[in-house]
Order: C-alpha cells, then structure tokens, then sequence
C-alpha cells in the first residue's frame, strides 16, 4: 500500500505530487494495508460501464489516510469492521480480517 | 464598492421540457424584463455544460444571438452545480466594481433528453477521477454521508424521508415547481434504491429549466447584501468529517461577514437538497442548528413554512427540481419574490433571505445573502 506523506503532516492514500492541504510537494511511503470501515453504501444505480450493484466504502487506512474502494463482501459492510486492503485486477478492495 | 441591486427576474417551469436550452432562457428572459427592450452592459450565463447535454459550445455568444443581444459582453461560467450562483456572483462584482451599471444573468442546463444512464455518467465526472474509478456516483457519496450521520446522530430512515416529503409539499405551492405533487413517508421509503440508504424520492430530479436575473447599480426593493465563495477539496478522502462540509462554513462566514448579520439575522433560506441527506447537514453548516440538531429542526416544523426559519419554501432541488446550471439562480428568484412578497400561497414573513448553491459534491459553494430596502 501506498500513500504520500508531507512536511506540513498530512498523509493521503496513493500517489500524489503535491500536497492538498498545502501546496508543498509529497514523497511516497509504503505501508501495511489494515484498514477500518468508516462509512459504505450498496450503489444500484450505476454509471454505464459498470455493475450493478457496487459495494463501496470508504476506509481509514493504518497511518490515517482515507481510502474509497469496493468491498469484497456485502455481508462485510458495518462501520467500525476491522480488514485489509488488497490490490487485485487495478483496483483496491477491502476485505475484512473478521470471520 | 458600489451597491448592486436586483430588478427585474424570471424562471420557468422546470421539468420535462420540450423546448431547447436557449428557447427556455429566453422564456426567463423575457419575464425578467417584461418583454420590454432592454440595453445590458454584459450578459452572464450560469451553465454547466451545454456541450454534452444539448451539444452546444460557445453558448455565450449563441444566447447573445439567439436574444437579439449581440455585441454585448457575454461570458459563460461554469461551476458545476454552482453555475446560477456563479453567474450571478461574477455579474455582482461587475457592477460592485463600478466597471458596469446594468447587467443581466441567465441560467439553465436541459438535461431530460439523455438516457439516465449517460446523464449519471456526466454528472459523475464532478467527482475525483481515482474516486470516479471505483463506480462511485453523486447518489453515492452522499449515501456515504448519510450512512456515517446515521451513526454519528442516530437520524432515522423516515425522518430522512421527512425533508422530501416537506419540500414535495412546499412543491405544491409553487407553480414553476417540476413536482406539484405531495408524498408521504411511505412513499419515500417503498421507491427505488439507488444507493442505500438513498432512494430515488431523496434525490433531486434530472430537469430542464432556466432563470434570469437583472442587476443594477440602481436602487430598487432588493439588495444583494453579501457573497460567499469557498472551496473543499475534489476527492471526499481528503475531507476531514464526513458529517459537515468545510466550503459550506466558509462560504457563509465570508457571506455573513459581507453583509453584517448573523445566522439569526435570516428570515428565510433556500439551500442545496440535491439529496435528503444536504437538508439535515447543510442549515447545520450554514449556523442555523447545532451538529447532529438538523433533523429535530425539521422534524419539529422548524424549517416548515409556519416555522421560524422556513427552508426551501420553492419546493428546493427535490420538488422545484435540478437543471444543474440553472439551480443557484432558481434560489435567488425564490429569495427575491419572498422579500417581495410576491411567493403566493408559499409566502412567509421576510425582510433577510439567504441561498445556498453547491457545485460538486459540496465542495465549490457559493453563499448569496439578499436583502429588503
């Protein structure tokens, strides 16, 4: 898992040159991908190209950063579910770690 | 700064409409100057995107044309949802600036001749390309919101419900209003589910409508006291809460600090309810209510026509409807004939307005606060 770091202290999933918060220019980390479910929604109307339904969450990833990606599991989505982020066919899904 | 005065407005029925984009702002147009030939010092037009709805570009010049205007200044302003707004806050500081003395701004997007589908794919492209990869929509987003405020608050399924079934009856009164039809709870809760907990009766409509807006550097019973403008960031992983939204806060602390009120001072607000979930948050953003108190407002009549703050007395996104460009506008017209007295059977008492307009998913919102003179 990626995310990048700036001096100002803020960290954000994935790569990104410059800093949201602050203009300065980002560098790269790598980290562990635990993750924890913030918020989610089961999306049925989607846009053409995709499949209905999209199990989306956003998750707070183990250095703080947030991270929106599908879910793997339905039966997963519950704020506060602990898992892990994989990266699988370019995207990131988030897969919970409790049984 | 000189002050900056409205005159003359009109809107027109939004829905369905088979006129083109140009025939439908001429149709405000010529309300706003009551068919009276008028001279402008520039023309501002508040769209989103003509290009992929109707397949025009330079529009600014094509309603120049197209209203007998030309060689007068015309620009168009996009701002995603916050187009109207922006239309007008760019109109507002022309004359504020002394540089004009009478302009006029036009609105409007004519979205209903597209497939749902490809409508929600243009929408779409308001949000983060990476965000926007993973299938996400506007709907979804603000499910994601709604979900966390469920938790955080403990805000109910039906009271959600309660802000579509108040403004569907503000709707009712409202004769330029795309839904003139009153629901109920239940109605809310058995439509269909496009993103949970978000059902299609908490999402404002696809619609077509435009409105215009004549400015003045003349007094007239109008005055545009104060303009906020702010920005969030693009992507929602950036954002701080989840619950509140940072541009909503800074646009009406710059709009109340222009204009020297205070959350108290309103009298009447229109604010952005594209989905249920933005009637709860954003009178909170605006000052209006504690964090977590925007339900027990509305559900206790607060906001409703006879409470002390009426909120969306037009119908709002949900019931007057949501051609995108034309929205901010929509919301100052609303404002206008509320301090006029001129809102019929939805008139409440009103000296102070206040609109809130949103572009994108709440991250470019413009402020607009008017007042009686």
């Amino acid at each position: 898992m990626i995310s990048s770091i700036c001096k100002c202290g803020k960290i954000v999933a994935l790569e990104r040159k410059v800093c949201p918060y602050c203009g300065k220019t980002m560098n790269s980390v790598e980290h562990g991908n635990v993750a924890e479910i913030l918020t989610y929604t089961k999306l049925f109307t989607v846009p053409e190209g995709f499949k209905s339904p999209i199990f989306l969450t956003l998750v707070k990833l183990e250095n703080g950063a947030k991270l929106l990606c599908e879910c793997k599991n339905e039966n997963d989505l519950e704020i506060d579910r602990k898992g892990k982020v994989i990266f699988e066919k370019e995207k990131y899904y988030f897969v919970s770690t409790k049984k | 700064m000189a002050g900056v005065y409205i005159s003359g407005i009109g809107i027109t029925k939004f829905g369905k409409r088979k006129e083109s984009l140009q025939t439908l702002m001429y149709e405000s147009y010529a309300q706003a100057t009551e068919s009276q030939e008028s001279n402008f010092d520039a023309v501002f037009v508040g769209c989103m995107n003509p290009d992929e709805f109707v397949g025009d570009s330079n529009f600014a010049t094509l309603i120049v044309d197209h209203l007998g205007l030309y060689q007068t200044p015309s620009v168009r302003i996009d701002n995603a949802p916050a187009s109207g707004s922006a239309a007008f806050e760019q109109a507002y500081f022309s004359i504020a600036s002394g540089h004009y003395q009478k302009v006029l701004v036009l609105a409007g997007e004519k979205m209903s001749n597209l497939s749902t589908g490809e409508t929600t794919r243009i929408l779409s492209k308001l949000i983060d390309k990476y965000e926007r990869s993973t299938g996400a929509t506007m709907p979804a987003l603000a499910a994601l919101v709604t979900r966390r405020y469920m938790h955080d608050y403990g805000l109910s399924r039906e009271e959600l419900a309660q802000a579509a079934v108040k403004n569907h009856y503000n709707g009712t009164l409202n004769p330029y209003a795309q839904f003139q039809k009153e629901i109920t709870i239940d109605d809310v809760l058995k439509s269909k589910m496009i993103s949970d907990p978000l059902r299609l009766y908490d999402c404002a409509s696809i619609s077509d409508g435009a409105c215009a807006a004549i400015l003045t550097s003349k007094k007239t019973d109008v005055k545009v006291s104060g303009i906020g403008h702010a920005t969030d960031f693009l992507s929602l992983q950036y954002r701080d809460s989840l619950t509140s939204f940072n541009a909503t806060k800074i646009a009406a602390k710059r709009a109340y600090d222009m204009a020297k009120k205070s959350p108290k001072d309103i009298d009447v607000a229109e604010v952005h309810d594209a989905f249920t979930i933005l009637e709860i948050v954003n009178p909170e953003d605006l000052g209006f209510f504690k964090p977590g108190e925007g339900a027990a407002a509305l559900i206790d009549g607060k906001t409703g026509l006879s409470g002390d703050l009426p909120i969306n007395t037009s119908g709002g996104l949900k019931a007057r409807g949501h051609p995108v460009g034309a929205t901010g506008l929509a919301q100052i017209c609303e404002i206008v004939w509320q301090l006029r007295g001129e809102a019929g059977k939805r008139q409440v008492p009103a000296n102070i307005g206040l609109c809130h307009n949103i572009g994108g998913f709440v991250n470019n919102n413009i402020v607009t606060i008017l007042e009686s003179c």
